[in-house]
């Protein structure tokens, strides 16, 4: 049963069909297909692009024999004791890179697809990539990275610099 | 005005070739990629827009704290970043704290007196509603000499403690005696108590626990500086408190003697659920079998869950037996 396959319609339209297994690595749509049961309708993804879709489908076919990360009801994912970065392995810091010239946009996208199908491994292994980017760096470095609009008047700046210049080479 | 100019650069490559900016990312996503970034780095984060202004201030991200590295960065962080936000923290984790290996002695104690002082004053702001409490200690720790300052002023203030855990080194005895009897009368309503200590508590140490903690469901120890017979006796006046329980290093060896006097004390825990018994670096296990472990966990009815580790040479003895 587990080998039927499944098929996922990208935003624009176009079907990837996948072996229930692979799509089963999302909880959204694990969690759909137990509902629905046997069906050969096709799943609308109306959230994920074509291109971003076989980008997470790669993934999940890397890991498909990866035990199933416990289900965890309480959200308070804060509450663990030393939130590591520097744990990714090797074959998953290649996959995240990507390709060189659109590896912001496209990491960005992954992390909103992995959200949106709730693929708890890929959805921290985008956000550590990001965290290790923003590591070491200046504001101002931040900003440039990941375009983000400096919108502090500059009396604002200036007292927010102030309150955090102990912090400055942290 | 200089800051100002110094960003147009940055504004103008926008329009000219639009490209992904962290904004894309929803507010769940943000919030997960700042988990990722230790606290003073996250303070410095604030820099950066208004949006960061607000995720960084965000009070999910503070609920647990960790103050780690050097003692005089680590004052500025509680001074700087903690004490302002402490009515967020629930949790706080003291790991590595560690004074210049090149300073000389009484600017280390002046240092270490500074911080505890901070110290002080954040639980003064969070103790009433922190509930966990960790300190684990690397080699190059400080804190030893003190650190009845720090258990003074967690027992003024965070009488709220639920769950406790402390694993100094050989030279920072978190869990010596007076340190100990200071949480039990103070903060009487901890659950869960971890001893990962160097040494571990001592027999009186374990009876402080029985009289003032009765809500003690879950209790984690050295049993280095244990004997077996007298421990035996003290365990078993948990009663039905304790649900689960793990215990390593016993201080006299585990043998066709023992073992029976110890699974006649732990079958007095008369809803334990769960038993650890990690002995791998116990040298006096000489020759412990399965069976032997059999007979203890055959004398608690209730419990469902067992791990058990046992020294190299009874594993080996047990191997051999096996297929050899």
């Amino acid at each position: 049963m587990s080998d039927t396959l499944v098929t996922l319609t990208s935003q624009e339209g176009k079907p990837e069909q996948v072996p229930r297994r692979i799509a089963e690595r999302s909880t959204l749509l694990k969690n759909m297909l137990e509902d629905v049961g046997e069906s050969n309708q096709p799943i609308p993804l109306p959230n994920v692009s074509h291109k971003i879709l076989k980008r997470v489908l790669e993934y999940c076919i890397h890991h498909k024999d990866d035990p199933q990360p416990p289900s965890d009801d309480d959200k308070d994912s804060f509450d663990s004791s030393r939130k590591r970065s520097d744990d990714i392995d090797e074959w998953d810091q290649k996959f995240i890179k990507g390709k060189e010239e659109e590896h912001n946009e496209e990491l960005f996208q992954i992390i909103l697809a992995a959200n949106y199908l709730d693929i708890k491994p890929l959805l921290d292994l985008g956000c550590k990539t990001v965290a290790n980017m923003i590591k070491g760096k200046s504001p101002e470095q931040i900003r440039e990275m990941f375009n983000i609009e400096n919108d502090f008047t500059p009396e604002e700046e200036d007292q927010i610099r102030r309150e955090n210049e102990w912090a400055a080479d942290a | 005005m200089a800051e100002a100019q110094a960003n147009e650069p940055s504004i103008v490559s926008k329009v000219e070739k639009p490209v992904a900016t962290l904004n894309d990312l929803n507010e769940d996503c943000m919030l997960l990629v700042l988990s990722y970034v230790a606290g003073p780095r996250l303070c410095s984060l604030s820099r950066v827009s208004r949006q960061f202004y607000w995720m960084v201030n965000n009070s999910a991200l503070w609920h647990h704290s960790i103050v780690s590295g050097p003692v005089s960065f680590a004052t500025q962080y509680v001074e700087k970043a903690l004490v302002p936000r402490a009515k967020k923290i629930v949790s706080l984790t003291f790991i590595d704290l560690h004074a210049h290996p090149l300073l000389n002695t009484d600017f280390q104690f002046h240092l270490t007196s500074t911080f505890f002082a901070s110290l002080d004053t954040l639980f003064q702001k969070c103790g009433p509603h922190l509930h966990t409490l960790r300190i684990q200690d690397g080699d190059d720790s400080f804190m030893f000499s003190l650190s009845h300052v720090l258990f003074a002023s967690i027992a003024q203030y965070a009488k709220e403690l639920k769950r406790v855990v402390l694993a100094g080194t050989e030279e920072t005895l978190y869990v010596e005696d007076s340190n100990v009897l200071l949480l039990t009368m103070a903060c009487a309503g901890v659950e869960e108590f971890v001893d990962g200590q160097s040494w571990g508590v001592t027999p009186e140490a374990l009876h402080y626990m029985i009289d003032g903690w009765k809500c003690l469901h879950t209790l984690h120890l050295n049993t280095e500086l244990q004997p077996i017979h007298s421990f035996s006796l003290t365990i078993s006046q948990f009663g039905p408190r304790l649900r689960s329980l793990s215990l390593t290093h016993f201080h006299d060896s585990l043998n066709s003697h023992t073992i029976p006097i110890l699974a006649h004390g732990l079958s007095r825990l008369s809803k334990l659920e769960k038993l650890t018994l990690d002995l791998s670096l116990t040298n006096h296990c000489d020759g412990l079998r399965e069976e032997a472990w059999r007979e203890v966990f055959g004398k608690c009815g209730r419990v469902r869950s067992v791990e058990y580790v046992v020294g190299f040479d009874a594993y080996f003895e047990e191997v051999e037996d096996r297929y050899g």
